[in-house]
């Protein structure tokens, strides 16, 4: 991002968006850093105003300790050598001999000690992304540039043992940024105390960013297969014609197998779109043993002679996803254009073996199906997709109440004040079953739970398909009798099983609560939700739709679910009535 | 308006978003409080990236003005 462009966009900020605090420490003259990081941050957070608070000037650690105990959305931390020990910089040096080299390093273990406090502390209640030094290393050593000296391997070491240590205590430490005399401008180091050049602020700038504001992950990849599953043309060349090793100069295909058999493994929906006979596909899964992306990462496997956009439409109706979380890769240019006037929100990527481009491709699919950590649910993913395939195979022609009886349903339920990760991340991706389409940053949803009578009731569903997972969460604040029902989404693979019905019964009981009032909210996406509502016998109210325990229960079907681990201040089994 | 002052005022108007256009044609250093030494770095430094050109140090404090700055670079720039 040019400097020019940072200005332009924080100038065009409208002034009424609520703020989104941001302190950003460094130890140096924030500058065009701090701009660029704003407008970075300003194009990832549309929906706030950036608010950055930089602290005291030349005192880090100070800031780093003010950050801790601010109030703030995100925090963002550049380190440089000089922080370290001022005697690793340029404009504050100081007179120093080879002697000193051993108090030097003394000195930098005891920054990264006084420094670590504060950042995990910052770092357990909101974002906190940290760039380590990407200048140059100071010369100090009497070696020279030719080669590491021990100075310069011994501080690396005390860095890199510290860096794990932030890393575990919930940093982001941004990639490293390539050092050299790119990055550096000693000019201005000297003159503002600002040690970067532009670019090097603009890289800086967009990998705190990144880390702090990333994107939401895309859901699902689906991928052709001649020349990019496998090289060959399967009808042409036969199911052992096609190939993806060294041995036939393939080996691109096979790299890109294995990162869409990780992906698959980490939750990731991957299905392939491919001009070719089914059966023969069916075939060379169920024949070639040596596919390192199995048959079980599928779903579904789509294979025929209709345009890819009417494949892609199948697989779109399978996971139940927007386009917008899908990638597809294709190596012919033909295929992706087709797709991408078919759906502009797909994001189409061309499959190109040549090794460079093979690199990019896997940077690229890494950072678009980034995630922090693998869960039971995203493991749980595809395959509880096709148990709702399974599912609405079996329900076809039978009896409804019956169909759910036979399911031998099971429902989880927790009830607490305590943060969830998976909790937020369904209130946070999940659209259709959504009571308002608000969403919450992780300080934000701490803060909603620390409310007096604030609650979170999440719900896990297992049945004779397989678990799904927990795929309901439902925030609330208990006011007496009433409980206000501020936030609730339910993944879309539990629809049709009355889950929504047992998360209220459930409300009303673990709460004793005589009225429930939610905080309904229409968007674009949450009409599944707003066909629920109508079922019920709602009663408006202000801002909110009302329900009583009485009408509720004298509306509620019948719940075939066992509930096999309820909260802790409910019946302990409660079968269907 | 010529290129070099095109392009100058979006440089000024990037750095001084609330002030007028004829205004910013007329910006000496002197008569504006906004103009203080962020503002002469920042201003320096999109100037740079603008036109391409690295401006020397000992160049700065003639760089006072509007206009004073839209003379250099037609040095600057002058083939």
């Amino acid at each position: 991002m040019r400097l020019l462009d940072a200005l332009r966009i924080l100038r065009q900020v409208e002034a009424e968006l609520p703020p989104w605090p941001v302190f950003f420490a460094c130890g140096f003259t924030p500058l065009h850093l701090e701009t660029l990081l704003t407008a970075e941050l300003q194009q990832r957070v549309p929906a706030g105003k950036i608010v950055v608070q930089t602290g005291l000037y030349g005192d880090l650690l100070g800031n780093l300790g003010r950050m801790a105990a601010s109030d703030s959305a995100l925090g963002a931390v550049v380190l440089e050598w000089a922080d370290l020990d001022p005697r690793l910089g340029l404009r504050r040096g100081g007179y120093w001999t080879g002697a000193d080299l051993a108090g030097i390093g003394a000195e930098i273990e005891a920054f990264l000690a006084r420094a670590e406090p504060p950042l995990l502390a910052a770092a357990s209640r909101f974002p906190v992304a940290v760039a380590l030094p990407s200048l140059p290393f100071p010369l100090l050593a009497p070696l020279g540039p030719r080669a590491v000296s021990p100075f310069q391997a011994d501080v690396e070491l005390a860095l890199a043992a510290w860096r794990q240590r932030l890393v575990a205590g919930g940093c982001w430490l941004t990639p490293a940024q390539a050092a050299g005399d790119g990055a550096a401008d000693p000019a201005a180091q000297i003159e503002f105390d600002f040690p970067y050049t532009l670019p090097h602020a603009a890289r800086l700038a967009t990998a705190l960013a990144a880390a702090l504001a990333p994107p939401p992950a895309k859901k699902g990849l689906i991928t052709d297969l001649d020349h990019t599953l496998w090289s060959g043309i399967l009808g042409d060349d036969g199911l052992d014609g096609v190939q993806w090793d060294l041995d036939h100069r393939a080996r691109a295909h096979g790299v890109y197998q294995q990162l869409l058999h990780a992906l698959a493994q980490e939750g990731v929906l991957v299905a392939t779109a491919s001009k070719n006979d089914p059966r023969l596909v069916a075939e060379a899964f169920a024949r070639r043993s040596d596919l390192i992306l199995r048959a079980d990462d599928i779903f579904p496997m789509v294979a025929g002679w209709q345009p890819k956009s009417e494949q892609i439409a199948e697989i779109l109706r399978a996971w139940n996803i927007g386009p917008d979380a899908v990638v597809f890769v294709d190596d012919n240019p033909f295929e992706l254009e087709e797709v991408s006037r078919a759906y502009p929100q797909i994001e189409c990527i061309r499959f190109q073996p040549q090794p460079r481009a093979l690199v990019q491709l896997w940077r690229d699919l890494r950072e678009r199906f980034a995630r922090a950590g693998v869960g039971e649910e995203d493991r749980l993913r595809s395959a509880s997709l096709r148990g709702a395939e399974r599912a609405a195979q079996a329900a076809q022609g039978a009896d409804p109440e019956e169909f759910l009886r036979s399911l031998g349903a099971e429902l989880q339920f927790e009830h607490s004040a305590r943060d969830d990760e998976r909790a937020l991340e369904l209130l946070n991706k999940t659209n259709q079953f959504n009571l308002n389409g608000l969403r919450l940053a992780a300080a934000d949803f701490r803060r909603y739970l620390a409310q007096a009578g604030a609650f979170v009731q999440t719900t896990g569903y297992t049945d004779k398909f397989g678990p799904l997972g927990k795929i309901s969460v439902l925030l609330g604040r208990c006011c007496g009798e009433v409980v206000e029902v501020d936030f609730w989404a339910m993944s879309c693979r539990a629809f049709a099983r009355r889950i929504e019905f047992a998360s209220l019964r459930q409300l009303f009981d673990t709460t004793g609560a005589a009225v429930v009032r939610l905080g309904y909210c229409k968007t674009d996406r949450n009409q599944p939700l707003a066909e629920f509502l109508q079922s019920l016998p709602l009663a408006s109210e202000g801002d909110r739709l009302c329900l009583s325990r009485e009408a509720f229960l004298a509306r509620c079907p019948v719940l075939p679910h066992a509930i096999t681990a309820a909260a802790p201040a409910a019946r302990a089994v409660h079968a269907h009535d | 308006m010529p290129m070099i002052e095109t392009k100058l005022l979006e440089c000024f108007q990037a750095v001084f978003p609330s002030m007028p256009e004829a205004k910013l044609r007329a910006a000496v250093m002197a008569d504006l409080a906004q103009w203080d030494s962020l503002a002469t770095i920042t201003l320096a430094t999109v100037v740079q990236e603008t036109f391409a050109l690295e401006i020397e140090p000992e160049d700065l404090p003639q760089l006072t003005s509007f206009q004073s700055i839209a003379e250099y670079l037609r040095r600057r720039t002058a083939t």
